[in-house]
């Protein structure tokens, strides 16, 4: 103990006594004020002893060390276009130098670009945000891949040789969830079967998540939830980023981002996007490839304007083409296309977007604001999977305004507007052999032309009492001129019982037309006759729009064990269906049968996370899952097919000081209900329960200084596999020929690698 | 059923990884100077450091919560290893030259105004 006290006072004296030596330095920081009266370093400032020829330039932070000389005390600190400043030193150590910018120049100061204050996220809605950091975790591809690590989202195939995958939310199937870009119409409409592979990750900069109905502002279609992606921007990206994938199945991509400021008031953005899978894979020998080959290129330009006076604008387009053939290996387009020499598939996307918006920030009031959404698309879809050929135009156009303020105090917000939806849909189906079965009629082709028009009106009110309760309660109508008035009311309370629980409750509804056909393509990828039955009137595909209500409980708790924090989350939903537009696999396996619901329809989820530090820099990531979702078909009550009733992970990322991060996913799927298909010979048979399966991802990736990093990882370490995801696959032309019965992954363990550069 | 065993084992295996770390620690409370958040990321970070199990630092009351092994580190190091990003604390001063690098809106000391303007 002695030893110790004795260190305690030596150290402090020495210490004291190198400052003394070093008395003889004096330190500065050179500062000017900004419009808001705030000081900001000034970098490469020159500062000069008077009469000498000692001097030195100030750092970026605006700091200078200078030696004391014998016989001066004026210091001279000027820079360019600002008026030079002479100090007399006496006794001081640390100073400070206000220099003030000429007046003929003040004019040309450039202002830096500032994030956007423009939309913000009502807090009251449970919204989990996915940052860059929990994407990285997963370097591969595109939004369709994004989800490893977020228990609420599963992603499963849509079929075993169109490499489509569709998300489930709630167990409930893709289109069920609205998925917006930067909280404008994302994934919709004909974009809904193969949309999320047209957002490359490296374009993502974070992902909102928000389970069950959310807010009324961005439309009445979310039932399951809600999944917002907000894009990279011009006023907070990189100069230059460039990302490179390649893996063992020789599937590459590229993406480059390139950000300029190119004048005060405007900064845009470029987003490139081109991948490929030039090669031909049948790695189980069903004479099928595992996945499709194609290309695709995809490119945005975006802009904003700031006037640094309240008004923010935004521009920005999107070009996409995409092409995936696949089928039979040597498939050949010219020779077998349409014929049953051999079964194949080609799916070309052409997609155009436009899209802006307009935001006024009142002066003074920092809470009152008016914004305008606009955005236009043209997508066109052309497609054929064996004899069923499927063609689809959609030309859209979308406007929002928004206007948001409060009542008397911060306490009482509002937002209101009207939103205007044109939908144009030009769609046939066509099956010259195998005619489709449309309320009884058999017809070779089917044309579902139909145009939607939608005016709506909104209003939203948001209480905080900046304590423990909030609430939001939001309603709109919608005048959809085929269905009618749609109105959609939703509420989401938030009660934080103490500092560290939080208890939120949401209700609602949401409605949406389904795209039947575009939603549900891997019925297309087989035997089955396409039938529609019990129709609920003339249009659109024969039914009413889906509409359910939802309920939500979510409690979250904060932790400390051990000195480290954690995080339990514990959430419960329940979706009930008024009417939906059902597909029906069971019937019989000869068919595909979409009907109008007569009875009940709905899903069950629970689940439950927890979120640890194990150590410094590890961090531990569990969930589990449960899902009950069930159907009223014409032959009773059955769960949904294809869905795991559970689901577990567990999640480990270790980061070493030095810029190692380690990535580990296992993931548990329960066993799956698969579609009744005793009414095929034995051979093509399936069981009616999937078995359960593990997965198990693993990535590790190093960052080098601040501009590079590189990556190398592994997805589907434990190499499952189905064994024959495709039955009938040696009689592709029989009846029994179907792609669709998928419950796990067709290739197996897949290595990749892949850099990421950027340039600030 | 076999696979639920497996997930449980798991489950177990993350509870027994919580529980083998407890060694015998102690909490200090030292005053460290900064500012902002980059302070509070520097500071921390430089006390991810074997022996230290957790460090948070509050911009408001400059007030560094520790716990560490004593058996593995002593306070004084912890002192040094904060000094030694730039950030005074009440018993180490950071050298000026690591002080001059540190970001601008980081920069803690008192500055004295001016000295006497001449213009």
């Amino acid at each position: 103990m002695r030893n110790y006290s004795i260190i305690r006072v030596a150290i402090p004296l020495a210490v004291i006594l190198s400052f003394t030596v070093h008395a003889q330095k004096l330190m500065g920081v050179v500062v000017e004020k900004n419009a808001n009266g705030v000081d900001e370093p000034l970098a490469g400032a020159n500062i000069i002893w008077m009469g000498s020829s000692v001097g030195t330039t100030s750092g970026s932070n605006g700091v200078f060390m200078i030696d004391r000389v014998e016989g001066t005390s004026k210091l001279v600190v000027s820079y360019v276009g600002y008026k030079s400043d002479t100090l007399t030193i006496t006794n001081q150590t640390r100073i400070k130098v206000t220099l003030v910018s000429d007046e003929y120049l003040q004019e040309v100061t450039v202002v830096g670009w500032r994030p956007s204050s423009g939309i913000d996220h009502a807090r009251g809605i449970n919204t989990v945000i996915m940052t860059e950091k929990e994407l990285f975790k997963a370097a591969c591809c595109n939004l369709s891949e994004s989800f490893e690590t977020n228990p609420s989202v599963d992603v499963a195939f849509t079929d075993a040789i169109t490499g489509t995958r569709q998300i489930q939310m709630l167990g409930l199937s893709g289109p069920n969830t609205m998925i917006s870009i930067e909280n404008m119409p994302g994934v919709r409409g004909l974009a809904s079967s193969q949309g999320i592979q047209f957002i490359p990750g490296s374009w993502i900069n974070s992902i909102q998540v928000t389970k069950g109905v959310g807010s009324v502002i961005n439309g009445y279609e979310s039932i399951a939830g809600q999944i917002n992606v907000e894009m990279k921007k011009p006023e907070e990206s990189e100069r230059l980023y460039i990302n490179g994938y390649v893996n063992n199945a020789a599937r590459s991509e590229l993406n480059i981002n390139y950000t300029a400021h190119t004048s005060e008031k405007w900064a845009t953005t470029f987003l490139l996007h081109g991948s490929t899978r030039p090669f031909e894979m049948d790695s189980n020998d069903d004479s099928f490839l595992d996945f499709p080959t194609g290309s695709q290129l995809n490119a945005v330009n975006r802009w904003v304007y700031n006037n640094n006076k309240g008004l923010l604008g935004q521009l920005g387009v999107k070009v996409l083409t995409d092409t995936k053939q696949g089928g039979q290996t040597d498939f050949n387009p010219e020779q077998d296309k349409l014929t049953t020499n051999r079964y194949g598939f080609e799916i070309n996307t052409l997609r155009y977007e436009a899209w802006g918006k307009l935001g006024y920030q009142f002066t003074g009031k920092p809470h009152k604001s008016i914004g305008l959404q606009l955005s236009a698309v043209r997508h066109e879809h052309d497609s054929y999977y064996g004899f069923n050929e499927h063609r689809a135009d959609e030309k859209s156009v979308y406007a929002n305004l928004i206007y948001q303020s409060i009542i008397g105090t911060t306490n009482h917000k509002f937002k209101t507007g009207i939103s205007f939806l044109y939908d144009d849909f030009q769609e046939s189906l066509i099956n010259s052999i195998l005619p489709i079965n449309y309320n009884g009629s058999f017809q070779n082709t089917l044309s579902f032309d139909r145009t939607e028009v939608v005016p709506g009106i909104f209003a939203e009110y948001n209480y905080d009492n900046f304590g423990k309760f909030s609430a939001i309660v939001g309603a709109r109508v919608d005048y959809h001129n085929l269905f009618g008035t749609l109105f959609t009311p939703r509420v989401h309370f938030k009660y934080n019982a103490t500092e560290t629980t939080s208890l939120r409750l949401s209700v609602g509804r949401g409605i949406r037309v389904a795209n039947i056909l575009t939603e549900n393509t891997g019925m297309l990828v087989s035997s089955r006759q396409i039938v529609f039955a019990d129709l609920q009137g003339n249009k659109a595909y024969g039914f009413r729009p889906d509409q359910a209500w939802n309920f939500g409980i979510n409690i979250a708790q904060d932790f400390t064990l051990d000195y480290r924090s954690g995080a339990i989350t514990v959430d419960y939903f329940f979706t009930d269906f008024e009417n939906q537009a059902v597909l029906d696999l069971d019937n019989t396996a000869r068919e595909a049968r979409f009907f109008g619901l007569n009875g009940k329809s709905f899903s069950h989820s629970f689940q439950f996370q927890v979120d640890y530090e194990l150590m410094r820099r590890f961090d531990l990531r569990m969930a589990y899952r449960w899902l009950n979702v069930q159907t009223d078909y014409t032959e009773g009550r059955l769960v949904r097919p294809l869905i795991p009733e559970h689901r577990a992970f567990v999640n480990l990322a270790y980061e070493t000081k030095n810029k190692w991060k380690f990535d580990y996913t296992v993931q548990w799927m329960g066993r799956q209900r698969i579609p009744d298909t005793s009414q095929n010979i034995p051979a093509y048979q399936l069981p009616s329960y999937s078995p359960d399966y593990f997965l198990m991802n693993a990535q590790i990736t190093k960052d080098f200084k601040d501009k590079w990093s590189v990556y190398l990882g592994v997805e589907n370490l434990n190499n499952f596999t189905l064994d024959n995801p495709i039955v009938a696959a040696d009689l592709p032309f029989s009846q029994y020929f179907d792609t669709a019965m998928v419950w796990g992954p067709i290739f197996g363990r897949m290595f990749y690698a892949g850099f990421r550069y950027r340039l600030k | 059923m076999k696979t639920n065993i497996i997930i449980l084992f798991l489950l177990i295996g993350s509870v027994a990884v919580f529980a083998q770390s407890k060694a015998k620690v102690v909490t200090a409370t030292i005053k460290v100077y900064g500012n902002c958040g980059m302070c509070k990321e520097r500071i921390e970070a430089a006390l991810d450091y074997k022996g230290i199990k957790t460090a948070k630092w509050d911009a408001k009351t400059k007030n560094l919560m520790v716990v560490y092994s004593p058996a593995k580190i002593t306070e004084q190091k912890i002192h040094e290893l904060v000094a030694a990003v730039g950030h005074d604390t009440d018993k180490v001063k950071a050298k000026d030259t690591i002080y001059a690098d540190l970001p601008f809106c980081c920069l803690y000391r008192d500055h004295d105004h001016e000295g006497m303007d001449d213009n």
